[in-house]
C-alpha cells in the first residue's frame, strides 16, 4: 500500500513537473533514437542524419525557449528541483540549455557544411554530439553530486570518441588516447573527492552542502585542524581537479592542445565552447553551493583567491604558449586555455565576494560577476565557433590546418578572412566587438572584488596584461591571412559571401560585431544573463 | 561520525586503492595498464561510498552512487578500450610513450 | 489615414532607398550588373510618392500638434510639443514616427524616431524628386561604366542618409546622418578612384568637412550641456528655458550658434571652407548635380534654418552668417567669371548661391519680425536652386557626354545645333539662375533681395545691411553675366568639337532627355507656382520658430531692379562673347592682376597649402619619426618578451603522456601540501 502510493506519487511528480522541465534533453534523446532508426531502415540516403539532428536541436531550442519564456513571465516559481531533487530548474539552467541547444544547432550546421562525418557515419557522430550535449545540460542543472559526476562523464565519454573520430589518422587516434587517459584519470580523482565530500558531509544534495559544512565547522571559525574540515578540503580539492580538467586550467590543460590538434576543427570548436560552458555552469553551481557556510569563510575565501591565482597562471600560460604555434587548431587551443583563465576570474571574484562575510552587501556585484561570465560565454560561443569554422571551411579546400595554408587568403576568400578578423579581434577584446564588453564585465567584477582581497587587483592587472600579450599571436594569424602573398602552388579556396559556407561564418562574425555595437542586443543579453545569475546566486 | 573507529579501516582500503591507481596511471607505459589504474581509482572511491553509506548519515545515497559508478566505469572502459584499439591499429603498439607526435 | 499607415509611410521614405542600397550592393556585382538602376529607381519613386503624400495628405490632416505615436513612451514628448506660450497659436503640424531606443547613457536617451514637419516635407519632396530624376539621368550617363552597380548603391545610400538627416528628430541623429551624407559624398567624389585627381578631391572634401563637423559636434555637446536634451522638441520647444538661458548666459547661445554655423560652413562650402566644392566636380556629373548642387550642400542652410529658434537669440552670429554669405557669394561669383571648365563655373555658382541663402538667413539680425521672412527667403532659394542647378549640371553632363568627357569650354563651341535638347534645357536653367523675370530663380532671389532691403531699415545694423545689399546686387549681376558667359561660350559661336567627341556628337538619349525636360519645366515654372502664390511660404511657416506672416504682396520695386540686373548681366555677356568675342581677351590682358586673382580662385588653395597643409605635413613627418623609432621600438620590445618566454611552456609540452601525468600529479600533491601547511 505504502509502496504503491510512493510509486503513484513518483509517477505523478514525474509526469507533471519533471518531464516538462526535461523537455530539451528529451528532444535530444529522441533525436538520437530517431537517427539510429532512420539508418536501421536504410532511410539515411534520402534523410541525412544532419537533417534529423538539426530538427532535434531546433526542437530542443524551441523547448528551452518556451521554458525561459515561462520562467520570465513568472507563471512558475523561480527555482524548482525536480526528479526527486536531482536537478534544478531555474533561469540559470535554462540559460545554459538555450545556449547549448543554440550552439549544438550551429555546430551541426557547420558539420553539415563541411561534411566531416560522411553519410554512413553521420548517425554515430551526431549521437555522440547530442549525447554529449545532454551531459552538458545535466551539468548546468545539477543539484546533486551524483548528477555532477554523471554530467561530467556523459559529456566526456562521447567527447573521447569524437576526438578519435577521424579513424585512419595517427594524430587523431593519439589525441583520443591522450584525452581518454587523462580524462578517465581526472574523473576517477574527482570521484574520490566526491566520495570524501559526500561521506563527511553526509549528503549528496548540493543545496545542503553549505548547511552541512557549517555544521561540520561547529559554528565557529574552523581551520584545517578539524579533521572533518580537512577531509572536506581534500575532497573539494580533488573535485576541483576534475573540473579543472574539463576547464583545461593549468596544470590540467595538457590534453587540450593535443586533443584539439588531433581532432577535426569542428569537434575542437564544439569542445572548446560547449564543454567549457557546461563545466563553468557546474563550477558556479558547485562554488555557490559551498559558499556561505558559517565558520568556513576564511577557507572559502582562500579557495576563491586561489582560483584567482589559477586563473592568472592559466591565462598567462595559454597566451604565452600560443606564440609560435604553427597549427591553427593548436593555437586556438591555447587561446581557449587562456580564455578559460579569463572566465575563471569571474568565478574567483564571485567566490571572494560571496565569502567576504558581507555577501548581502555585495549581492549586486556577485550577480554582476556571474553575469559577466555568462555574457562572456555567449560572446565566446560566436567568436570561437566562428574562428574554428573558418579553419574547418578553409581546410576543406587546402587540406591543411597549418597557418601557412591560409597565407594571403584575402585574395581568394575575403569573407573568411574578414570573419576571422572580427572573431579574432573580439577574442583579443578590442572595443567595437562583443569580446571587449565581456572582458570588461569580468574585469569590473574582479576589480570590485579587489575591495575585499588585494589579490583581485593583481588578477585584474594580469588579465589586462594578458590581453596585450594575446594581441600578438592573433594578429600574426591575421597578418598571414591579409598581408602575405598567396603562394602560387597553394590550393584555391573559392568561398564567397553568397554561399552557405560564406554566409555561415559571416553571420557568426556579424553577431560578434552586433554584440559589441547594438546596445539593444547587448542590454538584452546582459539582462538575461543577469536574471540567470540572480537565479543561481540568490539560492544562498 | 568519524569517531566511529570501524569506518577508518574501510577508508584506508579505499585510500590504498586510490593511491595504487594513481601511481599505476602515472607510471604505466602500457595503455591498458593506465586504464587499469583508472579502474583502481574508481573502485577506491566506490569502497569509500559504500563505507560512508554504512557508517554515516549518507545512507543509501552512497550505495546508489557506487552502483552508478560501476555502470559508468563499464561504459568508460568500453570507449577507452575502443580508442586504445584504434590507437593500436594506427601505431601497432599501445605504448603511450609512442603517442608523442602531438607536442609543443 | 490611420496612424499606423502614416508611420509606415514616414518610415518608407528613408527605408526604401536603404533597401535599394543593400540590394544593389549585395546583388549588384553579380545578378544585377547593368540593371542596377532598377532598385534605385523603384525605391526613389516610392520615396518620392511617400514624400508627396506626407506633404499634401498627412501634414494637412494633422490639425493639431500631436504625435501619431502609439507607444506610451512618446506621450510625454507629445505634451512638450504643445505650443509654447507666447507664440501665436498657429497650427504646427508634425508627425513623429516611433523608431526604437538607440541607446541610453545616464539621462541621455537617444531614440531613433522620425520627425516630420512642413520644412522636412518640403526638403524630402525636393530631395527625393531631384534624386529620382538624377538617377534616371545617371543610368544613361553612367552607361557601361564598370562601377555601374556601385554608383547606384552609393546614390541610394546617399538618398537614405539625406532623408534621415532631414527627418532627424534630434541633434545627435542629425549629426550621424550629417556624417553619413559626407561619407556618401566622399565615396561618390572618389567614384573614379583610379584618377589621382578624383581621389585627392575626395580626400580634400572629407578633410575640409571635418573642420566644420568639429564645430558641429562641439555645438551639439554645448546644447546637451545647456539644455540637457538633444531632441529638437525639447530644445526649441522649451521657450522658457531658451529665453532664460539667453538672458543669463547670452555668450553661450552665441557660442552654440557659432559652432553650429561652423558645421554648416563646412557642409555648405562657405568661405573659407568652400575650397572643397569646386574640386568635388571630379565625381561623375550626376553626382555633382545631386549632391554637390541640389541636396547635400544645402544641409548647412537647412541646419541653420532648422535652428532658427536658437539663432534668433544670437543676432551677432546672424550678422556673421550674413557677412560670411556675402563674402562667399562675391568671391565665388568673381572666380566664376574667368573659369573655363564648365562644371567649375557651375560649382562656383553653387557656392555663390549658397552664400545668397546664408545672406538671407542672416537678415534675421535686423529684428525678430524679419526672421520668418529671412528663413522663408533662404529656404525658398534653396528649393528653387535645387531644380535649376541640378538641371544645369545635368545639361553640362550631357554636354560632357557628347563631347567625349571634355568639359573645357575653350575646346568646344556652337553646340546649339548639335545638341538641341541640351541647349534648350541649359538655357532654361541658366535663365532661371540669372534671374530672368518670372522664372524660378527670379522669385527666390527677389525674395532674398527684398529681405535684405527690409533689413537696411534696421536702426542698429542699417549700414551693415546696406553694404550687404550692394554686394548682393553686384553678385546678382555677376551671376547673370557668368552664367550666360558659359552659355554663350558653349552653345553659340562657330561649331567646334574636340577630337574626343568624334564627328557627330549625339544629343541626350531619351533616358537623359526626360529628366532634363522635367527639370527644365520645374526650373521655369516652380517659382511662379509657389512663390507669388504664397504656397511655399505658407507651408513652410508652419514650423517651430517661425510665425506665419501676412502675405506681403509683391515687391515691385525690387523686382524691377533685379530684372534690370539680370538683363544687364545677360546683355553684357551677349555683348562680350557673341558680338565682339575679342574683348574678353584684351580685357584680361588689360587687367592682368585682377584676371589672375579671379582665374587663380583668389589663390585660396595656395594660401591653405601654406598656412595649414604645409605645417601639418611637417608635424606629421615628425610624428612618423617618433612613431617609427620610439613607439614601434616599445611595441617590438613588448612583443619580444613574451615570444622569448613562450619557449618555457612549449618545453613543458613535450607530448609524452608520462611527463604530462607527472606534472599533473606533482601539482595535485603540491596543492594538497600547500593547503595543509597554510592552515
Amino acid at each position: 500500500m505504502v509502496f504503491s502510493q510512493l510509486i503513484e506519487k513518483l509517477i505523478q511528480e514525474t509526469t507533471t513537473s519533471s518531464l516538462p522541465y526535461f523537455g530539451a534533453e528529451l528532444c535530444l534523446s529522441v533525436t538520437i533514437v530517431l537517427m539510429l532508426l532512420v539508418r536501421l531502415f536504410n532511410a539515411d540516403r534520402w534523410l541525412p542524419a544532419y537533417l534529423v539532428a538539426v530538427l532535434g536541436a531546433f526542437a530542443a531550442l524551441w523547448c528551452t525557449y518556451s521554458q525561459s519564456a515561462q520562467l520570465n513571465s513568472g507563471s512558475v516559481s523561480d527555482s524548482q528541483t525536480f526528479f526527486g531533487g536531482m536537478l534544478i530548474q531555474d533561469l540559470f539552467s535554462v540559460y545554459f540549455r538555450v545556449f547549448l541547444s543554440l550552439f549544438v544547432l550551429l555546430t551541426i550546421a557547420l558539420t553539415a557544411l563541411t561534411g566531416i562525418p560522411d553519410i554512413e557515419d553521420g548517425p554515430d557522430f551526431y549521437s555522440l554530439l547530442l549525447g554529449s550535449t545532454i551531459g552538458m545540460m545535466l551539468m548546468a542543472s545539477a543539484n546533486n553530486l551524483l548528477i555532477l559526476f554523471l554530467g561530467i562523464e556523459m559529456t566526456s565519454v562521447p567527447s573521447y570518441a569524437m576526438v578519435g573520430f577521424l579513424k585512419g589518422r595517427k594524430t587523431s587516434s593519439e589525441a583520443a588516447l591522450k584525452y581518454v587517459v587523462y580524462g578517465a584519470g581526472a574523473a576517477g580523482v574527482m570521484l574520490y573527492g566526491i566520495s570524501l565530500l559526500a561521506g563527511v558531509l553526509g549528503t549528496t544534495d548540493m543545496s545542503l552542502l553549505a548547511v552541512r559544512l557549517s555544521e561540520a565547522a561547529g559554528g565557529q571559525t574552523a581551520g584545517l585542524a578539524d579533521p572533518e574540515i580537512r577531509a572536506v578540503t581534500l575532497g573539494v580539492l580533488l573535485v576541483m581537479v576534475g573540473l579543472a580538467f574539463k576547464l583545461s586550467l593549468v596544470p590540467f590543460h595538457f590534453w587540450c592542445p593535443d586533443a584539439f590538434e588531433g581532432a577535426s576543427a569542428e569537434v575542437a570548436g564544439f569542445l572548446s565552447v560547449a564543454s567549457k560552458a557546461g563545466a563553468f555552469a557546474l563550477l558556479v553551481r558547485f562554488c555557490s553551493a559551498l559558499s556561505g557556510a558559517a565558520g568556513t569563510e576564511d577557507l572559502l575565501m582562500a579557495f576563491g583567491v586561489s582560483l584567482g591565482v589559477i586563473a592568472c597562471i592559466t591565462a598567462t600560460f595559454g597566451n604565452l604558449a600560443a606564440y609560435n604555434q604553427n597549427n591553427l587548431k593548436r593555437l586556438l587551443a591555447y587561446s581557449t586555455i587562456a580564455h578559460a583563465g579569463y572566465m575563471l576570474m569571474a568565478v574567483s571574484a564571485m567566490m571572494v565576494m560571496q565569502n567576504s562575510g558581507h555577501a548581502q552587501l555585495y549581492q549586486v556585484d556577485i550577480q554582476k560577476s556571474v553575469e559577466g561570465l555568462l555574457y562572456y560565454l555567449a560572446v565566446y560561443l560566436f567568436m570561437n565557433l566562428g574562428a574554428f569554422a573558418v579553419i574547418a571551411l578553409a581546410r576543406n579546400y587546402t587540406f591543411s590546418e597549418e597557418i601557412d595554408s591560409v597565407k594571403g587568403l584575402i585574395s581568394q576568400s575575403p569573407v573568411l578572412c574578414i570573419s576571422m578578423m572580427v572573431c579574432m579581434f573580439s577574442l583579443v577584446g578590442i572595443p567595437p566587438f562583443g569580446g571587449f564588453f565581456a572582458k570588461l564585465m569580468i574585469f569590473a567584477a574582479a576589480l570590485k572584488a579587489g575591495e575585499i582581497h588585494w589579490f583581485m587587483y593583481v588578477v585584474v592587472a594580469i588579465g589586462g596584461l594578458n590581453t596585450v600579450l594575446s594581441l600578438f599571436y592573433y594578429i600574426r594569424v591575421l597578418k598571414t591571412m591579409f598581408l602575405d602573398e598567396r603562394p602560387a602552388q597553394s590550393r584555391a579556396v573559392p568561398i564567397r559571401l553568397f554561399s552557405w559556407e560564406g554566409s555561415f561564418v559571416a553571420v557568426l562574425a556579424l553577431l560578434v560585431l552586433l554584440l559589441g555595437t547594438l546596445p539593444r542586443l547587448m542590454s538584452g543579453l546582459s539582462a538575461t544573463a543577469n536574471a540567470a545569475a540572480h537565479a543561481v546566486v540568490s539560492q544562498l | 561520525m568519524l569517531a566511529d573507529n570501524n569506518i577508518n579501516s574501510y577508508l584506508l582500503v579505499g585510500a590504498v586503492l586510490f593511491v595504487c591507481g594513481v601511481i599505476c596511471m602515472a607510471t604505466k607505459r602500457n595503455g591498458i595498464g593506465v586504464l587499469m589504474g583508472v579502474e583502481l581509482v574508481l573502485n577506491g572511491a566506490n569502497v569509500n561510498f559504500v563505507a560512508f553509506s554504512k557508517f554515516t548519515r549518507l545512507g543509501l545515497d552512497g550505495q546508489v552512487f557506487s552502483l552508478f559508478v560501476i555502470v559508468l566505469a563499464a561504459a568508460e572502459a568500453a570507449v577507452a578500450l575502443a580508442i586504445a584499439l584504434n590507437f593500436y591499429n594506427n601505431h601497432l603498439t599501445i605504448d603511450v610513450d609512442r603517442a608523442s607526435k602531438l607536442r609543443g | 489615414m490611420s496612424e499606423t499607415t502614416q508611420q509606415l509611410i514616414l518610415w518608407l521614405i528613408p527605408v526604401a532607398p536603404l533597401l535599394s542600397a543593400l540590394i544593389t550592393a549585395l546583388a549588384g556585382p553579380g545578378a544585377l550588373r547593368y540593371k542596377s538602376h532598377l532598385p534605385c529607381w523603384t525605391a526613389l519613386a516610392v520615396s518620392f510618392v511617400c514624400s508627396l503624400i506626407l506633404l499634401f495628405q498627412i501634414l494637412p490632416s494633422v490639425s493639431q500638434p500631436r504625435t501619431v505615436a502609439s507607444e506610451t513612451t512618446t506621450s510625454e514628448s507629445a505634451e512638450s510639443v504643445a505650443i509654447a506660450p507666447g507664440v501665436t497659436a498657429a497650427v504646427r503640424p508634425q508627425v513623429i514616427a516611433v523608431g526604437y531606443e538607440w541607446f541610453q547613457v545616464g539621462t541621455l536617451n537617444v531614440r531613433m524616431d522620425l520627425r516630420a514637419d512642413s520644412m522636412t516635407a518640403i526638403m524630402l519632396c525636393m530631395v527625393t524628386g531631384v534624386s529620382l530624376l538624377v538617377s534616371m539621368f545617371g543610368s544613361g550617363y553612367m552607361h557601361h561604366d564598370p562601377g555601374y552597380p556601385r554608383f547606384f548603391a552609393a546614390v541610394s545610400l546617399f538618398v537614405f542618409s539625406m532623408c534621415m538627416l532631414v527627418l532627424a528628430g534630434s541633434f545627435l541623429m542629425l549629426f550621424v546622418f550629417w556624417e553619413a551624407v559626407g561619407l556618401c559624398s566622399y565615396l561618390l567624389i572618389g567614384f573614379w578612384f583610379q584618377k589621382p585627381a578624383a581621389a585627392a578631391a575626395a580626400k580634400k572634401a572629407f578633410v575640409v568637412n571635418r573642420i566644420g563637423d568639429f564645430g558641429l559636434i562641439i555645438g551639439i555637446f554645448l546644447i546637451w550641456q545647456t539644455f540637457g536634451s538633444l531632441s529638437f522638441e525639447e530644445v526649441f520647444g522649451g521657450t522658457a528655458l531658451l529665453n532664460a538661458v539667453a538672458e543669463t548666459d547670452p555668450g553661450r547661445i552665441q557660442l552654440i550658434c557659432l559652432c553650429l554655423f561652423l558645421g554648416a560652413m563646412g557642409k555648405s562650402a562657405q568661405f573659407p571652407l568652400q575650397v572643397w566644392l569646386p574640386d568635388a566636380m571630379e565625381g561623375p556629373t550626376p553626382v555633382s548635380a545631386l549632391i554637390h548642387a541640389a541636396t547635400m550642400v544645402t544641409a548647412g542652410v537647412y541646419l541653420v534654418a532648422r535652428c532658427t529658434p536658437l539663432f534668433v537669440l544670437a543676432p551677432g552670429v546672424q550678422l556673421f552668417i550674413c557677412a560670411t554669405g556675402a563674402i562667399t557669394a562675391a568671391i565665388a561669383a568673381l572666380t566664376a567669371l574667368t573659369q573655363t571648365d564648365l562644371k567649375r563655373v557651375l560649382a562656383y555658382s553653387t557656392v555663390s548661391q549658397l552664400g545668397f541663402m546664408f545672406m538671407a538667413l542672416g537678415c534675421g539680425a535686423a529684428g525678430p519680425e524679419l526672421v520668418t521672412a529671412a528663413v522663408t527667403a533662404g529656404m525658398f532659394h534653396l528649393f528653387t536652386h535645387a531644380y535649376f542647378k541640378a538641371l544645369l549640371f545635368l545639361a553640362a553632363g550631357s554636354v560632357m557626354h557628347a563631347m567625349g568627357d571634355v568639359i573645357d569650354m575653350r575646346r568646344f563651341s556652337g553646340l546649339k545645333k548639335a545638341l538641341p535638347i541640351t541647349h534648350w534645357t541649359f538655357l532654361a536653367g541658366a535663365a532661371a539662375l540669372a534671374g530672368v523675370p518670372l522664372l524660378s530663380g527670379f522669385w527666390s532671389k527677389d525674395d532674398i533681395l527684398a529681405v535684405i532691403g527690409e533689413a537696411t531699415h534696421s536702426a542698429q545694423y542699417g549700414t551693415f545691411f546696406r553694404v550687404i545689399q550692394i554686394v548682393a546686387s553686384i553678385t546678382a549681376l555677376l551671376t547673370a553675366f557668368y552664367t550666360f558667359r558659359a552659355y554663350f561660350m558653349t552653345f553659340w559661336g562657330e561649331e567646334k568639337f574636340p577630337e574626343e567627341a568624334g564627328h557627330h556628337p549625339h544629343d541626350a538619349s531619351p533616358v537623359m532627355a526626360w529628366p532634363l525636360g522635367i527639370l527644365a519645366v520645374c526650373a521655369v515654372g516652380i517659382g511662379l507656382l509657389t512663390g507669388p502664390t504664397h504656397l511655399f511660404a505658407g507651408t513652410l511657416q508652419r514650423i517651430q520658430g517661425l510665425t506665419a506672416v501676412e502675405t506681403h504682396g509683391l515687391h515691385w520695386g525690387v523686382m524691377a531692379v533685379s530684372s534690370g540686373i539680370a538683363i544687364v548681366g545677360i546683355g553684357a555677356a551677349w555683348f562680350l562673347y557673341v558680338l565682339s568675342p575679342g574683348i574678353p581677351a584684351s580685357l584680361a590682358a588689360g587687367m592682368k592682376p585682377l584676371y589672375l586673382i579671379s582665374n587663380g580662385k583668389f589663390f585660396l588653395d595656395e594660401i591653405f597649402q601654406w598656412i595649414v597643409v604645409f605645417p601639418l605635413r611637417k608635424l606629421a613627418a615628425l610624428a612618423v619619426l617618433f612613431d617609427r623609432f620610439v613607439i614601434d621600438g616599445i611595441v617590438d620590445a613588448v612583443g619580444m618578451v613574451p615570444r622569448a618566454l613562450s619557449v618555457l611552456p612549449r618545453q613543458l609540452h613535450g607530448g609524452l603522456v608520462e611527463s604530462y601525468a607527472g606534472v599533473m600529479w606533482v601539482s595535485v600533491v603540491a596543492a594538497v601540501v600547500v593547503v595543509l601547511s597554510l592552515f
